[in-house]
């Protein structure tokens, strides 16, 4: 029998019944192991890694904090982690323009990010000589664990993930959940082991880095007279109802909140917006506001179920108003 | 026929001259490499969804990068580069 080994695909043999010959796969008669499963699941986490130093780590946190503190809602917020591609030890964080919510982050590209440190804008992801190695995100006052959409996103970005939760304002403490994914797979690891979380004073978020960060707020088609809602000078319809996102492009068609309050209600009375349309965005603030109110009442995960889902519908209508668009 | 006529003289990993015949395939910290046999007839895109799966979400990578420049998932990767895709985009909950 001739063995065939291929670098990706195993061993083979040539085979032949009687019709032909043909490929089929087989054991490596090599073989020299067994490996156990616990070895499979198992992960031993180098001792050389050099941690995220504790000041960029506290500008992490701090913006964690403030976006809690920010709203009643208790927002999330996300960022990226990246190392210097000549020196490990060397880290930057990264907080790209995202919509957030009480359970939920959303960034559309990592192309408009900046840098929490420095407040440096990043038009291109990622930046020259910088590797991405995971992210990092916040669970406000919830529990630091990993969601089935942090799995969904995760998994398959490969590197240190990290959650921060049960952050109290009062006490000024969080917990942190940690976890290096590889090989579409989630090994827990200790915070201690890779980030330096030594409280640090007098270091802070920069700016900028709070201005990438948005309220995700579904409009609302309750009618009233005055309140259209569009976007800019891209023509395109926003979804958005209240403030402006500071500092950013005017030709993006999304509104960004820099307020945290409520959105005020307004008419959605796009010409071409269909009435289902509006319909469904009746709902979507009706859901968003039964998830603020409820939120404290339901489980983590069923407030996350629900806060998906109303992504879902989100995407919908939007995917929906876009064609519409191109169809005018 | 012909079809099974395989050189087994030869590591599809060794090398030539002092040209290494392997490309490797970067997704974030992750490097996978690829002989430049295995790699004949395909495009950058089509070499990460093939080799570099195990990786990480290849369906999720949005450009590729090689030298610091931007090149198209669909062009013809060169022997001796190295390849990083970069997922551009994700939600969190």
């Amino acid at each position: 029998m001739t063995l065939l080994r291929t670098a990706h695909d195993g061993c083979w043999e040539l085979a032949t019944n009687s019709w032909g010959t043909f490929l089929r796969p087989v054991a490596d008669p090599d073989a020299n192991v067994t490996i156990t499963d616990e070895q499979l699941k198992g992960f031993e986490l180098r001792t050389d890694i050099s941690k995220i130093p504790a000041d960029l780590w506290q500008r992490w946190i701090q913006l964690c904090f403030a976006m809690t503190e920010a709203s009643s809602a208790n927002l999330e917020v996300s960022c990226r982690l990246l190392r210097h591609e000549d020196d490990r030890s060397r880290w930057r964080i990264l907080v790209p323009r995202q919509e957030v919510s009480a359970a939920s982050v959303r960034v559309k590209s990592f192309d408009r990010s900046v840098d929490i440190a420095t407040g440096e804008v990043i038009e291109q992801y990622p930046p020259i000589g910088w590797i991405p190695c995971g992210s990092s995100h916040s669970h406000n006052t919830m529990a630091a664990f990993f969601s089935g959409t942090d799995d969904k996103y995760e998994l398959g970005d490969p590197g240190l993930h990290i959650v921060v939760g049960a952050i109290d304002l009062t006490k000024r403490n969080y917990t942190l959940a940690a976890s290096i994914t590889a090989n579409h797979r989630r090994f827990l690891i200790e915070h201690d082991a890779v980030i330096d979380t030594t409280p640090v004073s007098d270091v802070s978020y920069h700016p900028d880095a709070r201005a990438m960060v948005a309220v995700a707020q579904p409009s609302v088609a309750l009618a009233t007279t005055s309140g259209v809602s569009w976007g800019k000078s891209s023509g395109f319809p926003s979804w958005r109802t209240i403030g402006h996102y500071q500092g950013g492009d005017s030709e993006d068609p999304f509104y960004w909140s820099d307020s945290w309050s409520h959105a005020s209600r307004q008419v959605s009375n796009r010409p071409d917006a269909a009435p289902a349309d509006e319909d469904a965005e009746i709902l979507l603030a009706t859901i968003a506001d039964a998830l603020h109110e409820l939120q404290d009442k339901l489980s983590p995960e069923v407030v996350r179920k629900l806060d998906e889902l109303n992504w879902q519908i989100h995407d919908v209508i939007s995917d929906r108003t876009l064609l519409t668009c191109f169809d005018t | 026929m012909g079809l099974f006529n395989f050189n087994l003289g030869n590591s599809t990993t060794a090398t030539s001259g002092s040209t290494p015949e392997i490309i490797q395939l970067a997704l974030n910290e992750e490097i996978v490499t690829v002989t430049a046999a295995e790699a004949k007839g395909l495009t950058i895109e089509q070499l990460f969804n093939r080799f570099a799966s195990a990786l990480g979400d290849t369906a999720r990578i949005s450009r590729y990068i090689c030298a610091g420049r931007i090149v198209a998932g669909t062009s013809t990767p060169e022997v001796g580069m190295i390849y990083r895709g970069a997922v551009s985009s994700e939600s969190k909950g």
